[in-house]
């Protein structure tokens, strides 16, 4: 009995001093979007929160991590890193390059509908304003003082038209998530594809097929697969 | 061929070298165990005390073990690199001898070498000492290596690590009368071998799981202490686990009383190969440990 206490004693002593002695990024935990609406220190209206990634670490215990982009006009952009819970993971998983959160000066309450990156300052004339283009159609111009927001927004070289705001308008009123016209946003669109760069891809190993990989760990020396 | 010729004479130059600082190393020896003056300044006959000779061996291979891992580089010169080896080298030496004495101060203190080995020619005692001489060599070689492969700060972290692991092993051996079911002071005092070969694979195996926890590169002193000890924390975890399964898996029935044998003179003893039992299952165990701890390399 003696020598299992003791034992018992040595892993929590052990767990312990890994917990608090962890020496590597120590990140903060948001387990869904209402802790995410308390978290005042990092939120300064106005706000726009981007999901720039989503992996989980772990093989029994799954611990979800979200790399977020806090679009903070005033404060300037910051990215964080933060554990969450597997529901809001899951929740988000089709989100990547979305906005997820937006906090508006003197808002009651955010607005958590996952839009295009950047729908918070559409129609906001003191970000930008819409310019009439040769193909007849108006996009969206940011003032010269936020000529970095769309780098930062992950747009690239797309910029919005009026059309597409209209459609943020529409989506907003029936609380439905948008993606874009043709799903260019969100996980699997193309110009999210294009401009965030995942941290999860690089972390993934690339896993071969079983039947190369059985067939290099019998191969003999000298031969092609050396 | 010239250059065949010229890197041949530069090796046997070094071959000089180093034994010349095995002469030093002999010499720095007995200012430190005058008791061993014998040993190293007379004759040495192998086959008269058996005991003497794993004693003494234990110690040159200790030696032998200690400078294995030393790397000259010649890029920046002769003289430099000869230069580095004697000054890491002296040190180096120095601390073994350091560390040797404080070991057998804490494990041997009620033992004198000029009795065991010289007059009773002990082997369990000439086991302990020779345990201490390969285990502590072997903490330094991995010190030396990872100090050196830190490539800054070489003579300083050389002294950390051999501080470090010193205290570690000097804690680490206090647990031997926890794990093993043998008396140490009453099985020295008898010459029972079973005493000195589980306290070879006790101590051989505290060795190996400290110089897996140490050998991981440098960067802030702090950090790498914290890991070292968490390294050392887990192996404990892990050890017993080890060796509760090598019980299971082969059917050990580790019963000391099964082991009492009839030693000299009628007085109970231990049979050898309990702790050939013993010695064995810690320095397996061991092994089996720093697999766990150490070889496991996590995507995350």
């Amino acid at each position: 009995m003696g020598k299992i206490s003791l034992y018992v004693l040595l892993i929590l002593i052990y767990l312990g001093l890994a917990k608090s002695l962890k020496t590597d990024e120590k990140r903060m935990t948001i387990n869904g979007i209402d802790e995410l609406k308390s978290s005042a220190s990092l939120l300064r209206p106005p706000t726009s929160v981007l999901l720039l990634d989503s992996y989980s670490e772990g093989l029994f215990l799954k611990t979800y991590i979200l790399r977020l982009r806090l679009v903070r006009v005033f404060s300037g952009t910051k990215d964080i890193t933060i554990k969450t819970s597997k529901e809001f993971f899951e929740a988000n998983k089709g989100n990547i390059g979305m906005s997820i959160f937006r906090l508006d000066e003197g808002a009651p309450s955010p607005e958590t509908l996952p839009l295009p990156p950047g729908s918070y300052f559409l129609g906001h004339f003191t970000f930008g304003s819409w310019r009439l283009i040769n193909s007849g159609q108006r996009i969206w111009k940011f003032h010269r003082s936020y000529r970095d927001l769309p780098e930062v927004l992950g747009w690239g070289k797309w910029r919005p038209t009026k059309t597409f705001y209209k459609k943020i308008i529409l989506h907003k009123e029936q609380q439905l998530p948008f993606y874009g016209h043709n799903d260019e946003f969100g996980t699997e669109g193309t110009i999210t594809k294009k401009n965030i760069r995942r941290i999860a891809e690089a972390r993934i190993f690339k896993r071969e097929d079983f039947l190369p990989h059985l067939k290099n760990l019998f191969s003999l020396p000298g031969n092609q697969h050396e | 061929m010239n250059e065949i010729i010229d890197t041949l004479i530069i090796r046997i130059f070094l071959l000089i070298f180093i034994c010349v600082i095995i002469l030093l190393y002999k010499y720095s020896h007995f200012l430190l165990y005058p008791s061993s003056k014998g040993q190293f300044l007379k004759r040495f006959y192998p086959s008269k005390n058996a005991a003497e000779t794993v004693h003494l061996f234990g110690r040159i291979l200790g030696l032998g073990l200690l400078f294995s891992q030393f790397q000259i580089y010649l890029t920046d010169g002769f003289f430099y690199a000869f230069f580095d080896f004697f000054i890491t080298a002296v040190i180096t030496f120095s601390l073994y001898l350091v560390a040797l004495y404080i070991m057998e101060s804490i494990a041997l203190y009620n033992f004198e070498y000029a009795d065991e080995i010289s007059k009773k020619k002990n082997m369990s005692y000439a086991l302990i000492s020779a345990a201490h001489a390969l285990g502590l060599a072997k903490l330094l070689q991995v010190s030396v290596n990872v100090s050196t492969e830190s490539g800054r700060h070489v003579i300083i972290l050389i002294i950390f690590l051999w501080l470090f692991t010193v205290v570690i092993i000097g804690f680490a051996i206090k647990t031997f009368k926890l794990i093993s079911k043998l008396n140490f002071n009453q099985l020295v005092v008898q010459k029972n071998l079973a005493i000195g070969l589980s306290y070879l694979g006790f101590f051989l195996g505290w060795v190996i799981i400290i110089s897996s926890a140490i050998n991981q590169p440098i960067g802030d002193i702090k950090n790498y202490g914290i890991q070292v000890i968490l390294k050392i924390l887990l192996s404990l975890i892990i050890f017993p686990l080890f060796h509760a399964a090598l019980v299971y898996i082969f059917k050990i029935e580790p019963d000391l009383e099964e082991a009492q044998i009839e030693g000299a003179m009628g007085v109970p003893t231990v049979s050898t190969g309990y702790g050939i039992y013993e010695g064995c299952m810690h320095l397996t165990t061991a092994y089996l440990t720093t697999v766990i701890t150490g070889n496991i390399h996590f995507p995350f």
